[in-house]
């Protein structure tokens, strides 16, 4: 008998460990410390916060260079995840980067789980329904291939009959979808992916951010190219609730001052993008 | 916001989540079906006389029971162009390898079902099988498998609904599948209740399709002289054909 008991014992102390080492497994922090932005004084951060004293922003940290995991420490990074620290640090707050997939983001949002999803996402019409934006970038939409174009991509017409990956969830898949006759579309979770087929040279094109494309040449130079870039160029935005009237206020007040003083500029010079593509007002 | 009835109703009836059920359920059907008879083969090879052969099948269960059924279907989409090239072509579609690689997965945990369902025999039963002459196959075509089926039928019908769901694993590889149209759906409207609820009930009424099924094949295979006294001799009874017996 006693040695069941032992077993039993022994059995729970090791579950609950267990549950307690996989709760917070997500999360990941960075220390932004209070301290007050280079104008001096300390902006109002807003009121309703999910969690006292700390700014949480919903991320998917596979969309290089806005989000993504530095590749030597994992640690979120990316032009979305700094600006947001930077905010953060304006208002006095810790900063606290959520990571999942990005057609989770939103919802996630939505059910309360985060202040607000800065990750790359763009500014619709059917999404400024559900939620409120803040439009921070312009950025234009690009159809990747092969280095040499392959498959003599010039347009997207040119994809039909074609094999065709992005991600799935996002624009790029209606933008696919327009193209008459349709191409063989394939949707993957991550923009990774997509683009892996077309290192694997299943895909013929990718079609992805400009930003994204820029990123990916760094680390493989040579490997794609960019055979179209679409006319109208779109902004990223971040997004939150619309019930928070006072996260609006005081979010245009932060990017405007991150704006002046220029950290958003330098943020941006540090990941390659075109200040003149800053949007904030 | 509150439920949108018509947005439900819309999702319901929407052709992409009718081709998103479809596709779930052909996959789902055709997985089983091949795991089912490349299962009993595995099952049947662990009992044989020839060593290598046992060998072989303890090592395929062992396997692809070991490698997780996700990184089984990234490996036959990625890994498997990267030895094969040919499989980069359009033939090769998502729905193709995520066929290969679940059915050769279901197939190692049939085998153990099947496997269990055969020890479940009394080993009287092929000693006297063996009395009257019958040969191997013979033995198990009339003998073995019928009470095989029986006791085999209710996990089996428990691994072909975890298959069912198991299927979303291949949005991985872009099959477009019913939880990934859902998802789809959902990021461009952002009505989750209405959708999750849309999806909801083609999965019930896709698994309550299969336990009426289950429930007729056990039925059908309960033979009992208990339950269903004189149905069995009022059947007409199977005679041996001389190329059954030695």
């Amino acid at each position: 008998m006693r040695k069941w008991r032992l077993l039993v014992a022994v059995l729970c102390v090791l579950g609950l460990s267990l549950a307690a080492g996989a709760c917070g497994d997500d999360e990941e922090d960075s220390d932004a410390g209070a301290a007050p932005n280079e104008a001096g004084a300390r902006l109002e951060p807003p009121r309703d916060l999910i969690k006292e004293g700390t700014l949480v922003q919903c991320a998917d940290l596979s969309f290089p260079p806005m989000t993504f995991e530095d590749p030597q420490t994992s640690a979120p990074t990316g032009f979305d995840v700094d600006a947001a620290k930077a905010v953060a640090e304006a208002w006095g707050l810790e900063h606290e980067v959520q990571n999942m997939p990005f057609d989770g983001i939103l919802p996630a949002l939505s059910s309360g789980r985060c202040d607000l999803a800065w990750t790359g996402i763009f500014v619709t019409p059917e999404r400024l329904k559900t939620f409120s934006a803040i439009p921070y970038l312009e950025t234009a939409q690009v159809i990747i291939v092969p280095e040499g174009n392959p498959a003599g991509i010039s347009s997207p017409d040119d994809l039909s009959g074609k094999t065709a990956a992005t991600q799935s969830g996002t624009e790029y898949v209606k933008s696919l979808r327009e193209i008459e006759p349709r191409p063989n579309i394939q949707t993957y979770p991550k923009m990774t992916d997509a683009i892996q087929q077309l290192v694997i040279r299943r895909a013929d094109a990718v079609v992805t951010q400009d930003t994204e494309a820029a990123y990916r040449s760094t680390q493989q130079p040579g490997a794609f190219e960019v055979a179209y870039t679409y006319a109208d160029a779109v902004e990223f935005g971040v997004y939150f609730g619309k019930s928070s009237a006072d996260m609006d206020a005081a979010l245009t007040k932060a990017l405007r001052s991150l704006d002046e003083d220029g950290t958003l500029a330098e943020i941006a010079e540090q990941y390659e993008l075109p200040a003149e593509n800053l949007l904030i007002r | 916001m509150t439920f949108d009835l018509e947005i439900f109703w819309d999702a319901l009836t929407s052709q992409e989540f009718l081709d998103g059920a479809l596709i779930t359920v052909a996959l789902a059907v055709s997985a089983m079906a091949t795991a089912i008879v490349f299962g009993l083969v595995v099952a049947v090879a662990r009992g044989s006389e020839v060593a290598a052969v046992r060998w072989a099948a303890a090592t395929y269960t062992w396997f692809f029971r070991a490698v997780p059924t996700l990184l089984q279907i990234l490996f036959v989409w990625n890994a498997l162009p990267q030895l094969f090239p040919a499989l980069k072509e359009d033939w090769f579609t998502p729905f193709l390898a995520g066929y290969i690689a679940l059915a050769l997965n279901e197939a190692a945990y049939m085998a153990e079902i099947t496997r269990s369902g055969m020890l479940s025999i009394d080993p009287g039963q092929r000693l006297a099988a063996r009395a009257l002459g019958m040969r191997s196959w013979p033995t198990l075509r009339r003998i073995i498998i019928p009470q095989t089926i029986r006791v085999a039928i209710p996990p089996a019908a428990n691994e072909f609904i975890t298959l069912l769901k198991l299927t979303s694993l291949a949005s991985v590889i872009s099959l477009q599948e019913l939880l990934t149209v859902t998802g789809q759906q959902v990021s461009l409207t952002f009505r989750f209740a209405e959708l999750y609820a849309a999806a909801t009930v083609y999965y019930l009424v896709i698994v309550s399709a299969l336990m009426i099924l289950q429930s007729r094949l056990e039925r059908r295979y309960a033979w009992s002289s208990r339950e269903r006294s004189g149905s069995i001799l009022s059947r007409s009874r199977p005679r041996l054909r001389a190329s059954e017996v030695r």
